[in-house]
């Protein structure tokens, strides 16, 4: 008997692997859409110029295809994970071996989004950030504009919950120091 | 203000969020993740057959155009207008690199001058033959090039002549060509400019390759052949095979 048979035979058991094909390809899909407006602004808050964030995207969305099988059920998990993997095509895009050709025009124009004019405060708060060390900007970024928990963010990181939490209060004393100075 | 609570000073960064306008309907977001299910590894297999067309000139400054005579330009750094010179923009290429005019005149003299002395060539081909192709090949892009290109494309070149040859070799029973090929074709994974350019596993991929082409596996000298359009290919497609070395060498890196 073969496997086709065990299964229900001939054509049945075609349609069968297809359904689980296609049954797989919705669950990746539904898994991963919701991250795209986050990994899209992730990496607009990251790269320069913008509209690169837009291939940036694709080029982790095809990472997080292509390990699929490691793919988080947990939400969160899967947040944070998927942050992991933007950060390794960030690291990619400073090499300059980020593809120019993946992504649509809508996820371009989404990109190059202008940005609305902002409050000084926000001005100052943006450039103390900046003047922070580059792992403690990346930590307050992930907690503050990705909205992580301080543990996912430290998972995003590759650091303990413990170390992220002692390491975040640490970078937000120095960031208002800084603020101060610069608003003095 | 010289004082804020964690609670202003978070709010601040908020309200600083380069992004915060940025909207994606779920339409587009499902396209995209669509669009990356279907994209069929096309990444991977520009590592190895088409990694010198990246090398192009993207943009070049106008002091570069103005020369116009000599395929020298005496310019180096990235190709990039407006960055710094000391910057670069890949692996492809470094500072020390100087960017050659692929149109001018004295092009061949430029090839013919980085010929690699040290490197071999497979039965029949001469080193006028190669430098010529090269030539060809450089003018045909009619653009500009880091000159670590032109070394490359002679080593790429060449391993393609040893893939062609061991193919040969091995269809007619020649034993004796099929193993010098085949020493060959291992050592091109240590040719200096395809070392350098290696902007991620492309001399893996190679390795793997001769692996298997050593043992004798001509389903992967074809494969390979495939890909890198060497001559000797059958011209039966062995994506799948291919596929299948990608996977094992590269395997989870993204």
């Amino acid at each position: 008997m073969s496997a086709a048979d065990a299964v229900g035979g001939g054509t049945g058991a075609l349609d069968i692997v297809t359904e689980l094909a296609h049954a797989s390809d919705r669950a990746f899909d539904d898994a991963v859409a919701p991250l795209v407006p986050l990994l899209l602004r992730y990496f607009a808050r990251r790269v320069t110029p913008s509209e690169d964030a837009a291939d940036c995207t694709s080029e982790t969305l095809v990472a997080l295809w292509r390990h699929r099988r490691r793919l988080p059920a947990a939400e969160a998990e899967r947040r944070a994970w998927a942050y992991g993997i933007a950060r390794n095509v960030l690291a990619n895009h400073r090499r300059g071996r980020v593809r120019r050709d993946l992504a649509d025009d809508a996820l371009r124009a989404a990109a190059a989004t202008p940005t609305p004019p902002i409050p000084d405060e926000a001005f100052i708060a943006a450039e103390a950030l900046n003047l922070l060390p580059e792992r403690d900007q990346e930590l307050i970024r992930l907690v503050v504009w990705e909205e992580l928990s301080i543990a996912e963010a430290g998972r995003a990181l590759g650091i303990g919950a413990a170390t992220a939490r002692s390491r975040y209060a640490r970078a937000l004393t120095r960031l208002r120091g800084v603020y101060a100075s610069l608003d003095a | 203000m010289n004082t804020m609570t964690d609670a202003d000073l978070v709010a601040a960064l908020r309200a600083a969020d380069p992004a915060r306008s940025m909207i994606v309907s779920a339409a587009e977001a499902a396209r995209a993740v669509g669009r990356a299910r279907t994209d069929k590894k096309a990444r991977r297999w520009l590592l190895v057959s088409t990694g010198i067309a990246a090398l192009l000139v993207v943009g070049v400054p106008a002091g570069a155009y103005a020369s116009g005579v000599l395929a020298r330009t005496g310019w180096f750094g990235s190709p990039n207008p407006g960055d710094d010179r000391a910057s670069c923009v890949s692996t492809e290429h470094d500072c020390n690199d100087e960017w050659i005019d692929l149109g001018a005149p004295d092009l061949d003299t430029v090839v013919a001058s980085v010929y690699p002395e040290w490197m071999p060539l497979a039965p029949g081909v001469t080193r006028e033959d190669l430098t010529a192709r090269v030539v060809a090949i450089m003018t045909g892009d009619n653009a500009f090039a880091p000159e670590r290109l032109i070394r490359r494309t002679f080593e790429s070149e060449s391993y393609k002549d040893w893939l062609g040859a061991w193919i040969a070799a091995h269809e007619s029973g020649d034993v004796a060509g099929q193993d010098a090929a085949s020493r060959v074709i291992t050592e091109a994974s240590t040719w200096p400019t395809l070392v350098a350019t290696d902007g991620g596993g492309v001399t893996d991929i190679m390795r793997a390759y001769a692996t298997r082409i050593a043992a004798g596996d001509s389903e992967a000298a074809q494969g390979m052949a495939q890909f890198e359009g060497a001559p000797g290919w059958d011209g039966i497609d062995r994506s799948t095979l291919s596929a299948e070395i990608y996977d094992e060498v590269l395997g989870d890196r993204p």
